[in-house]
Order: C-alpha cells, then structure tokens, then sequence
C-alpha cells in the first residue's frame, strides 16, 4: 500500500512538472467571441509617461466603439534588434508594429510584412504616396509597409551655448552654417568661447557610418553602382569620399572641436549633448522628441539648423518610420489594423473625425512638453489634404521660438536622398571602423583606409548581392 | 570461453536492469529536466549546427548550401582579426584574471579578525549586472579629465590617456573591467576551497618554523591547485563566448581592435538579420570550447578524485 502511494505521488509528480514545461509554449491570439484581435506595439510606457498612454487609450477606446468588432491589445513591445528575430521565428510578432526606415529592406526581404497593395488599391493611397516612399515600401511592385513618417537630418544645437558664442543674433535668428567647414568653424569658436566641445559624432553601433552618409554625398561620393549584370560594385574609394573623411578628420585634429573619446554610440551621444556637454550634433525630429521625452532636455534649449553643404551638394538623408503589419495576420486583422491606422491619422484620408484625433494627439504631445513645430516631409505627395493638414496643425501647436526651428524647417534648396540601396547596416559598419581609426589616429591615412574600406565591402558584402 | 548466445543474454540482462519498473519512479522525475535540457540546450546547438549550412530568411530555412556560409564568413576580411583578438582576451584574462581571485581568497583566510566585512565588500562586485559594470568601467576609462583614471593620473601632472581607444591595448583594459566583477564569485569559491585544507599540515608547517610564503608553496598550492585548473579551464569557456563587455564598452572598436567571436556573432544575428552567418561562428566558437571543455573534465575529474 505504502508503495503504490508513493508511486502515485511520483507519477503526479511528474506529470505536474512535464505539464509546466510544455504549458509555456503556444498561446492563441485570434478571435475572441467574434471579435477581431489585433495586437499594437508602440504604445508608451504607462509608468514613465502616463498622460499621453493615457490619451493612447482613449485613442484606442474609439477606435474600438467605432469598429466594435475589433479588439486592440497593447503588445507592450517596441521594435528592438535583440528579440526580433526570435520574435518572428515565435510568432510572437503583434500584429502591428512600427520599424524605423532603416529596417524596412531587411523586414521586406525576411518576408514578414503582410502584401499591403489590395487595402492601398482599396483606400485610393497608392497614387497619392510620393515616388520615393513608394520606391521604398515596394517589392516586386507590390507594397508591403504603410509610411508614418518621414523626415531629414538636420543639426540640433543648444540654444544657450550657440548663444553664448555669438551666434544667435539680437533679433533671436540662429546662424545657419552653410558649409561643412562653416560648421567646424561655429564648432571651434563654440569651444573657445564656452569651453565646452562643439560637435559631437556618434563612431559605433553603425552610427558613425549612418551619419557620415550624407556628409560623403554632399562631396560627391557614390557608395555602390549597380552593374549591367545585376551585380553591385563599391564606388567609394574616391577622392570624392576621402575629402568627405578629410573633413572628419579635420573635426579632431585640425579644429579640435570634438569629445576626447572617439568611441561613442547613439545613446552616448544623446546623454552627452541633452546635458549640455556638447553644443552641436546630428538629428531629426524623432531624435529631439527623445531628448525632451527620455533625457529630460528642456525643449526650449533647443535649436535645429539645416544640414550643411559639401563643395557638391547639399543633401540630407531621409529617415523615418513604417508600420508593419504582421505577415502571418488574417485578411480579417489586416483590414482592422488598417482601419486602425487611418483612424489615427497616418493615412492620407482625412476626414473630419480624423482630422479631429489627430488635432488631439498634437495638443496630448504638446501638453507632455514635446518640442511642437519641426516640420517633416510628407509621405504623401505635396499637394494632399493629409500633408496641408499637418503643417497646419504643427503652425497651431508650435510651443518653441520659431526662431529656434525655422532654419530646419527651411528646406529650399535641400537635396533629400535614400540610404544606400545595398547592405546599408553593413557598409555603416565599415565606416564606423575607418571613423574610429580616423579620429584616434591623427597619422592615419585616409586613401589608405577608405580603400580597404571598399575592398572589404565588396568582399564581405557586395559580392554576394544580387 | 562464452558463446555469442551467451554473451547476448548477458547483455540482455544487463540492459534489462536499466530500465526495470523500479526506475520508472526515477526516469519520471527527470523527465522534466531531462525535456528542458533536449529542447533548451541540446536542441538549439544541433539546429545552430544545422541552420549554419543553409540559406536562411531569419530563422526560416531556405535552402542547403553546404559550407557556403562557412567560406563567406572565412574569407571575411574582418574575420582572422576577430578570432585573433579572442584568443588575446583569453591570454589576457589568463595573465590579468587568474590569480586576483586567489590572492583575495588567500588574504581572507589569513585575516584574524573582519572577515565577514571583507568577505561582503570582495562580492560586491559579483552582485552588479554586466551592463552595469560595463558602464561603470567607461566612466572609468573616460579618455577626457573628467574620467576616473586621468583625473587621479593629472594629480600627478600626467597627460590624459586614450584608455580603451589605444587600439594596443583595448582588450586589456576590458579584461581587466571583467576581472574586477567575475573575481568575486571565483574567491569566494576558492575561499571555500581553503577552509579544507589540513589545518594538521598546516600546524606542522609553522611549527618548522614555515613562514607565509612557504606554508603557501608547501601545503595551499599543492591541495588547491586541481581547484585553480578547473576554474582555469572554465575561465577559458567563459571568456572565449565574450559579448557583453565590449559591446557596451567600445562596439567592438577602435576599428575592430576589441571585436570578439561573441559580438561577431551578436552583429550577424541582430544586426544583419543573417542567423545562419552568426550559427557558423558559433559552430567555430564550439569547437574551440569543446577542447576546454575536455580539458576540464578531464581536470576536474582528477581533481574529484585528489579531494
């Protein structure tokens, strides 16, 4: 007796704790009483920002008595490199998320956006997207994401050291560097009238690379050609891209206008210029909302310059962002995440009530103490209601001296331009080394490196385009 | 001599006793761990093994290429450099890290009186995340004034140091950031380790009139050393699989200098979407450890059986 208790309890035993490793795996998000379950990421954290995740849900709570067989959920994940992959791999993925553009070619090429062309055809969006956005959310002639955003690189500075350096005129206007090597000048007399390093340019994490891009453009440099075989060829090694380097180079050891240390990623750069250790870095609108939101940099502290020009060009790079909605969605959470998406705005079909929430969202923004104003690109084409409306509404909410912003805001003669075509992670990577060995290095030899630099990426890389 | 027929009883017999009804209780029990163990660990180092040749669209498998992705990640130009560099953070801890645990674990025996004190202040950086510490040690390393180490070396009127950006010696200085967060655990074990030493032999040892030095050469070394070669070899395991440190500390920079197997990997996986380039290097890295790790258990083995 005493031994089949003790077998019974061990058998139990068993099965409870066989049952708890295999209970983890799998869990169904699909219909829940008829409804149509979409998962959206993105949305704030409700500890660190309250007010606006709680205007996000009241967003939410009208879109669902809009659309009462929908359901969205909050996947309480943002897009992140390190469980992404795994993500997909799990189907884990929400059923919308938001990528920035410089994912967009890996998302399309891994196959995990769902085919967007019927609900575009559908919604009339297709004609009215601008030609670059659309060259860039297609594949195969095909659309698979759906763009929110869109802006350029410009120069943030900090209005008080910019001030006290003498380049803030009595009538509040910001001196707009025209030139590169202007810019390097404004950097040096910054240093030597406040002490304080004029420029701040992030080398790793592909960084480096990803910000060098549109200096090299604005010299003339060509990164890749495709040939006529289909294959692609490193073009960089280029007097064009070493005197692009050269001024690099010329920020460290001629000027001296930059942070000792020569290792600094996108988050260091951030931390170093929101405590106002640096007067003078990279950015774009994303890039202030998380100074002001994340670092706690007050928004009038803040000044936006048009990108400088090369003795080429002068060209910015375009950024932004896309929605993705989830490959392995129904058609049924497919046309809801759509839905979704128009009814917060980011499409170009405005209509009153839309025009309404996206009113809301700006005065929610507002009110979290976001710098209101900087004027993106439209993703739709110039002439479209969507585009009108929103310029409209950043005139209305802008809460900065437009002083401070209007040299960004000026795009005329501004040349915008797409990352790099191919393996555009990569070759930031390669220039992040040739960067770092730069600006640690005042005998390094430029031609030298941007060589390397280009044999490797075509060794490592390109060779194995198609 | 015995006949085939008997020999397969035998054998019979023998694998019968395996498995009798008896065992089942106990087969049961481990049947969860047993579960976890074949789907977390031994699942996912023969699907690497196997993903590393084929063609891949995140962890989806396209197609077999056989040693195709072998050969781009072997003729990768940055490549050599990396495995170069990993075997130097493994000379490095090896000269840096093997002996301050030790030495601290040595001074806490010998200490009469603040034992507990010293014991909590040595695990203290034990209990800090690897970010943590990564961070910490930057702002250690600070190549301006502000740093930590130029400002106690502009005390002394010398000019700021480059620290982690002097490509020469960048893995060094990560090294030596690892050692101060993994050497707490280590002495605390090698503490331990001394709290079995033959106080008998000890007691011989100063009544001949043995000082520090030669009590340590004559009686610790010899009882400890099995224990120093097995924490050796797994030091060797554990510094070869590097990632966290130079990913948060220099990005495996300046220009590669610091780039370990570890964070190539991590930049083939997460970076450039291509899994199937990063399981290659994890194949190469577990070949490499697969020799430590014989060497380990084959020292801890002999070292099991001296205790």
């Amino acid at each position: 007796m005493k031994k089949r208790i003790w077998k019974t309890v061990v058998l139990v035993t068993a099965i409870i704790l066989t049952l708890g490793v295999l209970g983890g795996c799998g869990a169904d998000q699909n219909a829940e009483n008829g409804q149509v379950v979409i998962s959206v990421a993105n949305f704030v954290d409700e500890k660190t920002n309250p007010e606006v995740y709680k205007s996000q849900m009241e967003e939410v709570a009208g879109f669902e008595a809009a659309y009462p067989n929908v359901k969205v959920e909050d996947a309480r994940w943002d897009f992140n490199v390190d469980t992404f992959l795994a993500k997909a791999e799990g189907g884990t993925l929400p059923t919308l998320y938001y990528v920035p553009m410089t994912e967009a070619e890996n998302i399309m090429n891994l196959d995990l956006a769902a085919d967007l062309t019927d609900e575009f055809e559908k919604r009339e969006m297709t004609d009215k997207l601008s030609e670059f956005i659309l060259q860039k959310i297609s594949k195969n002639n095909r659309i698979y994401l759906m763009p929110t955003s869109c802006y350029d690189v410009g120069i943030a500075v900090n209005i008080d050291l910019y001030d006290q350096a003498g380049f803030i005129d009595e009538n509040g206007n910001l001196y707009q560097p025209e030139t590169w090597e202007d810019l390097a000048g404004v950097a040096k007399k910054i240093k030597d009238s406040t002490g304080v390093d004029g420029f701040i340019f992030p080398t790793t994490q592909n960084n480096g690379g990803w910000r060098f891009t549109p200096i090299a453009w604005s010299y003339g440099t060509v990164f890749e050609t495709q040939l006529e075989d289909g294959g692609w060829q490193a073009t960089f090694n280029s007097p064009e891209c070493v005197k692009a380097m050269q001024f690099v180079s010329d920020l460290k050891w001629k000027y001296d206008v930059l942070p000792e240390n020569a290792l600094i990623s996108g988050t260091n750069t951030k931390e170093q210029f929101s405590a106002g250790n640096v007067a003078m870095t990279f950015a774009e609108p994303n890039y202030i909302i998380e100074l002001v939101q994340n670092y706690g940099m007050d928004k009038n502290k803040i000044g936006m310059l048009g990108i400088p020009a090369g003795d080429q060009r002068r060209v910015s790079l375009m950024g932004g962002g896309f929605y993705v909605i989830n490959k392995d969605s129904t058609p049924e959470q497919v046309s809801a995440a759509m839905n979704f998406i128009e009814y917060r705005g980011y499409t170009c079909n405005l209509t009153e009530e839309r025009k309404e929430t996206l009113a809301k969202d700006y005065e929610t923004r507002a009110a979290s103490g976001e710098l209101i104003g900087l004027e993106s690109i439209s993703p739709w084409k110039a002439e479209s209601e969507y585009g009108v409306y929103i310029q409209e509404l950043n005139r209305e909410n802008l809460n900065v001296d437009i002083n401070h912003i209007k040299n960004y805001n000026d795009k005329t003669g501004l040349e915008f331009q797409q990352e790099e075509p191919k393996d555009a992670q990569a070759l930031y990577a390669v220039f992040d080394n040739v960067i770092q060995e730069v600006l640690t290095n005042p005998d390094a030899n430029i031609e030298g490196l941007i060589e390397n630099a280009a044999n490797d990426f075509q060794q490592n890389n390109l060779d194995y385009a198609n | 001599m015995l006949h085939t027929s008997e020999i397969n009883l035998a054998t019979k017999k023998k694998k019968k006793k395996l498995f009798t009804r008896a065992d089942i209780s106990g087969w049961l029990l481990i049947a969860p761990s047993f579960i976890l163990m074949c789907v977390l660990i031994l699942r996912p180092q023969i699907m690497g093994m196997v993903w590393s040749t084929f063609e891949m669209k995140g962890f989806q498998v396209v197609k077999f290429v056989g040693l195709d992705n072998f050969k781009r990640v072997l003729t990768n130009t940055d490549f050599l450099q990396t495995f170069i560099n990993t075997w130097e953070y493994l000379g490095w801890s090896l000269v840096i890290g093997l002996l301050p645990p030790f030495i601290i674990a040595i001074v806490m025996n010998e200490m009469a009186v603040f034992r507990k004190t010293i014991r909590t202040l040595v695990y203290f950086p034990g209990i800090m995340p690897a970010v943590a510490v990564s961070v910490l040690w930057a702002f250690i390393y600070q190549p301006n004034v502000s740093g930590m180490l130029n400002a106690i070396l502009a005390k002394f009127g010398v000019e700021p140091y480059g620290w982690l950006q002097d490509g020469r010696f960048t893995i060094l200085y990560i090294i030596i950031s690892m050692t101060w967060s993994g050497m707490a655990g280590t002495a605390i074990y090698y503490f331990a380790g001394l709290q079995g030493v033959n106080n008998e032999l000890y007691e011989a040892a100063m009544i001949d009139g043995a000082g520090f030095f030669t009590r340590l050469r004559v009686v610790v070394i010899p009882y400890m050393l099995p224990m120093l070669l097995v924490f050796a070899a797994r030091q060797c395991i554990g510094v070869f699989q590097v990632v966290d440190q130079p990913l948060q500390m220099t990005g495996g920079g300046p220009n590669n200098a610091s780039m370990s197997m570890g964070l190539l990997s991590y930049n083939y996986a997460f970076v450039n979407y291509r899994p199937q380039l990063a399981m290659v290097v994890n194949v190469i890295t577990f070949c490499v450890i697969m020799i430590f790790t014989l060497i380990y258990n084959h020292v801890d083995k002999r070292a099991s059986e001296n205790m």
